[in-house]
């Protein structure tokens, strides 16, 4: 039965990045990069020597994760930036799921391009996030590595990436396929955002597993199969100045079945509204 | 006799020299008398020009642009702009409000402001000048584009290393 889940959520991954490509084969060029900076700040010029920028933001976000002890609201500071040379690029955004990445643009075209890269995974589930999971192991420092391929169509972007652990925390494997959509009204740039993410059975048991080590009364032993995440997000963003903008996000997670019986997830289905205000130098 | 027709002879050509000398002179001065006319005539056109420009140059026209400017999120992308041109004078004026960008403008006659204002979607920075009748600029003002996040440029090829 869970190979049959298994089979369907990798199933499911595979036919939604070949949708998101298909719609956008054929098409004029547009841009590039991470897809959640991509569809905000417009494709990066892969043709360019030398670009960089740095970003500071004040961060607000109300909405939690199923775990327990989890903040409602949050408030926090954030730095993000993008630096590229030649080929060569360091991408840190704190919206996206890969918070950190370094890679290498293999071909820039019209309409694909296609990146080498290697990412840190985003906040793992552990006391940075809730003080109740304290005795549970650190579960954010898994660093994966992989090939990404982003199309670009208009105002749609679709991505597909599939990336491995490079770093030996779980040895699994994530493959994701996003597609987005960018809508200019005046000067406010809206977007909507459809993903599915597939996790193999180590990297959910990464997250949201409990091994024998660790188990207690509260988190006794659980082990978490493959399962395929699903997001979907609304997003704008409006220049105030040559220097200042502002992001608004929300977002809704729908996470595997396979994870719903883990002891300290209380839910499978969660949704987050942010606002940012992040000045780009 | 021959002496009397030669006498007769001589003061009928002297006769017809003077009258032919007299037209001359009045000729001349007819022309002098047109040429001036025309002159004045053409003084006159000058002059009302003279004094249009002199009036539209003296007139101490001011020009001013709210926002003086548009950022837009990604460079390439149309900058929309409530935008509010003003201009006042000393003087009345015939004037006109154009731009180097776009189609927009307006044209005003024999008054002493005025102010255009339109809802655009600039793409790039625009000049705006208020120019008189004979098309002389009077007063310029520019609305600068900006962006935030420099788009893609230059050409893609495939490139391994």
């Amino acid at each position: 039965m869970q190979r049959f889940v298994l089979a369907r959520s990798a199933a499911f991954a595979l036919i939604a990045s070949l949708l998101a490509l298909f719609i956008v084969s054929g098409f004029s060029p547009a841009w590039a990069a991470d897809l959640s900076r991509a569809i905000r700040e417009g494709r990066q010029d892969e043709a360019a020597d030398f670009a960089a920028y740095l970003e500071l933001g004040a961060h607000v976000s109300a909405g939690r994760m199923p775990v327990v002890g989890e903040k409602n609201v949050e408030v926090s500071l954030t730095v993000g930036g993008h630096l590229r040379i030649k080929r060569f690029f360091i991408d840190f955004l704190s919206e996206s799921y890969n918070r950190g990445q370094i890679g290498y643009n293999l071909y820039a075209g019209p309409t694909w391009s296609f990146d080498v890269l290697a990412t840190g995974s985003p906040d793992g589930i552990d006391t940075a996030l809730s003080n109740e999971l304290d005795g549970l192991r650190d579960r954010s420092g898994a660093v994966e590595s992989g090939l990404r391929v982003t199309g670009f169509s208009g105002p749609f972007i679709a991505q597909f990436e599939a990336l491995m652990d490079i770093s030996g925390e779980h040895d699994g494997g994530i493959v994701t396929s996003t597609i987005a959509r960018q809508y200019l009204w005046r000067n406010w740039n809206f977007h909507w955002l459809l993903g599915a993410r597939y996790q193999s059975a180590e990297t959910t048991n990464f997250l949201f597993g409990v091994n024998a080590d660790e188990a207690t009364e509260r988190f006794p032993e659980y082990n978490a199969g493959a399962g395929v995440t699903y997001v979907s997000e609304l997003g704008a963003t409006l220049p105030l100045n040559r220097y200042f903008v502002f992001r608004g996000t929300a977002r809704y997670w729908s996470l595997p079945d396979s994870i719903a019986d883990s002891p300290f997830i209380e839910g499978i289905n969660y949704s987050e509204v942010s606002g940012s205000l992040v000045f780009v130098y | 006799m021959p002496r009397s027709f030669a006498s007769v002879l001589l003061f009928c050509i002297g006769l017809i020299v003077a009258s032919h000398a007299h037209a001359q002179v009045r000729l001349q001065h007819d022309i002098a008398k047109y040429s001036e006319k025309i002159g004045k005539r053409f003084q006159i056109v000058t002059a009302g020009n003279a004094v249009q420009s002199i009036n539209a140059a003296d007139a101490n026209v001011k020009l001013e642009a709210r926002p003086v400017s548009c950022v837009t999120l990604r460079e390439g992308q149309p900058c929309f702009i409530k935008l509010a041109i003003s201009w006042q004078s000393d003087a009345p004026l015939d004037v006109c409000l154009v731009s180097d960008n776009t189609d927009a403008g307006e044209c005003w006659s024999n008054e002493v402001s005025g102010t255009f204002k339109a809802n655009l979607y600039l793409l790039e920075t625009t000049v705006w000048q208020l120019r008189d009748g004979l098309g002389q600029t009077l007063d310029e003002t520019e609305v600068s584009v900006a962006w935030v996040y420099q788009s893609r440029r230059g050409r893609r090829n495939w490139r391994l290393f």
